[in-house]
């Protein structure tokens, strides 16, 4: 009798507990489905981008060290972001919103550098219609930065709801912690679009 | 105040992890310009950047995503994944290629 009372605190833990493991489990799962995304958007660039080649390609546009300063601006928003999510399993919320905040601005630059950059082609010459590479490399890195987009919205959102609320709960640390992994995955697709469409792409 | 202390030190010591790996993500990357600069042979080139960028991913997913410490499903889940995009990228590229 007493251990059936002893099980219902653990039973209502578990039950709490469910919804938050397999918002877990679900979001990786999203992302494993977010690799095969951009795992044929990558395929379709290598296969198509020297074809049909019309005066502008990776070599004549891509400016390799412009494109390694958007790599480091990522990959100090991956640090950032860590700090962050360290700083929220601390309990420590206002240094997480500093690191949040950074992050939101470092992924605000990064956006801000690929606008110039897509400027800067289009205004070369390079346009959706004008040939497969320039077809293929707007809709891979373009795909990209509409996720970035989406993971700073998502940032400042969180950012902005955690002001309203007092403490943290269970339901909002996993929020943080999908943003959060969300952005380090974001990350990752961007280290595969350096190396293999910038740097072999400039090389071949 | 020994618990105080504790906590603090385990976090310096977190903090200290991710500035490690931040780090090594950035030499990393100088290194593929470095070689992509260096002239390289393309042959070689293209398989140590590769490498490299795998050696990065792995860190990220490992340290940043908390793949080392979280349940082993999530890295199951995960790798699954992963290898279901590299056989869609084998195909997408056979595909092409084979009606180039």
């Amino acid at each position: 009798m007493s251990s059936h009372v002893a099980d219902v605190p653990a039973a209502a833990h578990r039950h709490d507990a469910m919804p938050a493991e397999n918002q877990r489990l679900g979001f990786w799962i999203f992302l494993g489905s977010e690799c095969t995304f951009f795992a044929s958007l990558i395929g379709t660039y290598l296969a198509l981008h020297s074809r049909n080649m019309q005066g502008l390609g990776p070599r004549q546009l891509f400016d390799i060290p412009y494109a390694a300063v958007l790599t480091f601006i990522l990959l100090a928003s991956s640090l950032t972001m860590g700090l962050g999510v360290a700083a929220m399993g601390r309990g420590d919320k206002r240094t997480m919103r500093l690191w949040l905040i950074v992050t939101a601005v470092l992924g605000l630059i990064f956006l801000g550098m690929q606008v110039n950059e897509f400027a800067t082609y289009w205004g070369a010459g390079l346009h959706l219609n004008s040939s497969l590479f320039g077809a293929s490399f707007y809709t891979l890195v373009g795909f990209h930065g509409l996720h970035v987009t989406f993971g700073v919205t998502w940032i400042i959102a969180l950012l902005v709801f955690s002001w309203r609320s007092k403490d943290l709960t269970e339901k909002q640390t996993v929020y943080f912690e999908t943003a959060a992994l969300y952005w380090h995955f974001v990350d990752v697709v961007w280290i595969l679009i350096f190396s293999i469409v910038y740097l072999v792409g400039v090389l071949q | 105040m020994a618990e105080a202390q504790g906590a603090a030190t385990h976090a310096g010591g977190a903090n200290r992890g991710y500035i490690a790996v931040g780090v090594t993500l950035g030499v990393l990357t100088v290194v593929s310009l470095i070689l992509a600069y260096a002239g390289v042979p393309l042959g070689i080139l293209i398989p140590v950047v590769i490498v490299l960028a795998v050696i990065q991913i792995y860190l990220q997913a490992d340290v940043f995503m908390h793949l080392n410490r979280s349940r082993r499903l999530y890295t199951i889940v995960f790798v699954a994944g992963a290898v279901v995009a590299l056989e869609v990228f084998l195909a997408t590229l056979i595909l092409m290629w084979a009606h180039g």
